[in-house]
């Protein structure tokens, strides 16, 4: 059999499990409740809510992009690192207090808690709507990687167009079929998979410390910007990296409803505790990985960000039948995360739109056996949407991913003003989470990311954050003149 | 509405240090590029930072995180 033919044999069982799982999950549903489906009736213990915030929060973006970049840049790309640190630390300052009132108040959505503590409904629908543009971009992101990933690790054997359709349609048959139960159950397969690929090919491909020496030196004749300490420019991006997309990754809606699906107090804890350690024996090795790889790309300019750790893989994979076996888990453990991020921003994606914006208009007087149905209707529509508009050939990647986090991190005062402030009330935080999109999407339509090294984001956030308290005054429109 | 704090100001306060020792600014440029375990210093001090940040977060869990009272 040759390597291509395993590597299309193990997908294809894959797949196969991921559907098993789904009936499972089917079968051990409760009730046809929101609280059921969209939150696996609130019962993940630590092990499995580990696994499901690991395998939500490292998409492909993180795996591909970090090797890529070293190579590419050098090795101040351990920023990655900061920054998947820092989504964890903020967590912490949100998530003991958002759990306790989410389960007081029976929370399904991250509209909940917007109706619960500002009591503005603009400011819902506003940030609900702001939401789904993320999530939107995220599951395109994610269906269009489907398509490239399929098609890179099977050598073009599996097209572009076959991996986005049938991964897209694995993901909602087991979703639908499973709700939160089947997402967070797959997510604990692809998560270790993940782990035990990138722990095995660590183990078998890091060369020794006088190798590792050996490479820096080459590096630092043959390579010095890749090894040296950034500029201060880089600098100032690195912080506003760590700043911005750790804030935005933490209030990601799929995470917000982890935080609602624990089982206890000693369940998210564990997990939180655990969590961060993950960018240590993720991207870290990832980055190491990447340290590695750039002789071998000696000749090559700016590498694509899809084609260094596939490539690099072909090659290690060579070695023996172990490393040869840690490929293929890594390589599945890519597939697994990339379907494993869709999955999660497709759930919180179809609550989102049937409970808080069908659910409160056209839907407004029904049960919650026909809301959760509608979530379900809803999931397949999004889905064929999102097939549809994978497959065609103008979009690209590289703006979404940038706009998402920009757009998303002006969402965060929603969680960590609100629970904080007393102070800050609807009207001003509507104030807020306005000016911080307009700035934000405004700025990405004119082409500009970013003013000297910090994120058109992370402005966007401190005139947010600003206009909040301004505008959560008594009497903002009156003139102090005396 | 709970709004109470789990974790001490201080807490936030280490968090910020530690961040800003994971950027390589206050190292002297001369000894920067020296090989630690294969790896260049500022790199290395980086990494440092982060598991300690990392070691760090698992104690105030376990110290200031506790389950709520009803």
């Amino acid at each position: 059999m040759t390597s291509n033919q395993i590597i299309i044999l193990s997908i294809f069982l894959y797949l196969v499990l991921l559907i098993i799982l789904g009936l499972i999950a089917n079968r051990k549903r409760q009730s046809n409740t929101l609280k059921d489906f969209y939150l696996a009736g609130r019962n993940l213990g630590s092990f499995v809510l580990l696994l499901t915030l690991y395998a939500t929060q490292y998409s492909a973006n993180t795996m591909l992009v970090t090797p890529a970049e070293v190579v590419n840049q050098g090795m101040g790309m351990i920023l990655v690192l900061g920054y998947m640190t820092a989504i964890v630390i903020f967590y912490l300052t949100f998530a003991p207090q958002l759990y306790q009132i989410s389960r007081d108040q029976n929370f399904i959505t991250p509209g909940d808690w917007f109706d619960y503590r500002y009591r503005y409904p603009g400011l819902t629908l506003l940030a609900n709507l702001i939401l789904v543009i993320v999530s939107i971009n995220f599951l395109l992101s994610q269906l269009m990687a489907m398509g490239h990933i399929a098609t890179g690790i099977t050598g073009g054997e599996i097209p572009y167009w076959a991996g986005v359709v049938f991964l897209a349609l694995v993901v909602i048959i087991y979703e639908s079929l499973g709700g939160m139960r089947a997402v967070a159950w797959t997510d604990v397969m692809q998560g270790s998979i993940l782990f035990v690929g990138l722990g095995g090919l660590f183990f078998t491909v890091m060369p020794d410390i006088p190798t590792l020496t050996k490479i820096s030196e080459w590096l630092i004749v043959n390579e010095p910007k890749k090894i040296g300490v950034p500029d201060g420019s880089f600098r100032i991006y690195w912080a506003s990296s760590v700043l911005m997309i750790g804030l935005a990754g933490a209030v990601y809606p799929q995470v917000i409803q982890r935080i609602y699906a624990a089982k206890s107090v000693k369940s998210l804890r564990t997990s939180l505790g655990a969590m961060v350690f993950m960018p240590l024996v993720t991207v870290l090795i990832l980055f190491l990985l990447g340290v590695i790889s750039i002789p071998h790309f000696q000749e090559a300019k700016n590498m694509a960000n899809d084609t260094v750790l596939p490539e690099m893989l072909r090659v290690w994979g060579t070695h023996s039948n172990f490393s040869f076996a840690m490929t293929l888990m890594v390589l599945l453990g890519l597939l697994a995360a990339i379907m494993s991020t869709a999955d999660s921003v497709l759930l919180s994606l179809s609550s989102i739109v049937a409970k808080d914006i069908l659910g409160k208009s056209i839907f407004k007087n029904s049960s919650e056996e026909s809301i959760t149905k509608i979530g379900k209707i809803f999931s397949w529509i999004i889905m064929v949407f999102m097939i549809l508009l994978a497959l065609q050939p103008k979009i690209t990647l590289w703006g979404l991913i940038e706009l998402k986090m920009q757009i998303l991190v002006q969402t965060a005062p929603l969680f960590l003003l609100g629970i904080y402030n007393k102070q800050i009330n609807g009207r001003g935080m509507m104030w807020g989470l306005s000016i911080g999109f307009v700035f934000a999407a405004g700025t990405f339509m004119v082409g500009k990311n970013t003013f000297g090294g910090i994120h058109a984001g992370l402005i966007g956030l401190t005139l947010n954050v600003l206009a909040c308290f301004y505008f959560s005054k008594k009497n903002p429109w009156s003139l102090n003149i005396r | 509405m709970q709004t109470e704090k789990v974790f001490p100001l201080w807490v936030w306060g280490v968090y910020l240090i530690l961040f800003s020792l994971s950027i390589p600014w206050y190292l002297p440029s001369r000894i920067n590029m020296l090989l630690i375990i294969g790896l260049p210093l500022w790199l290395v001090a980086c990494m440092v930072a982060i598991v300690i940040m990392a070691f760090f977060t698992l104690w105030i869990i376990a110290k200031y995180w506790k389950d709520q009272k009803k």
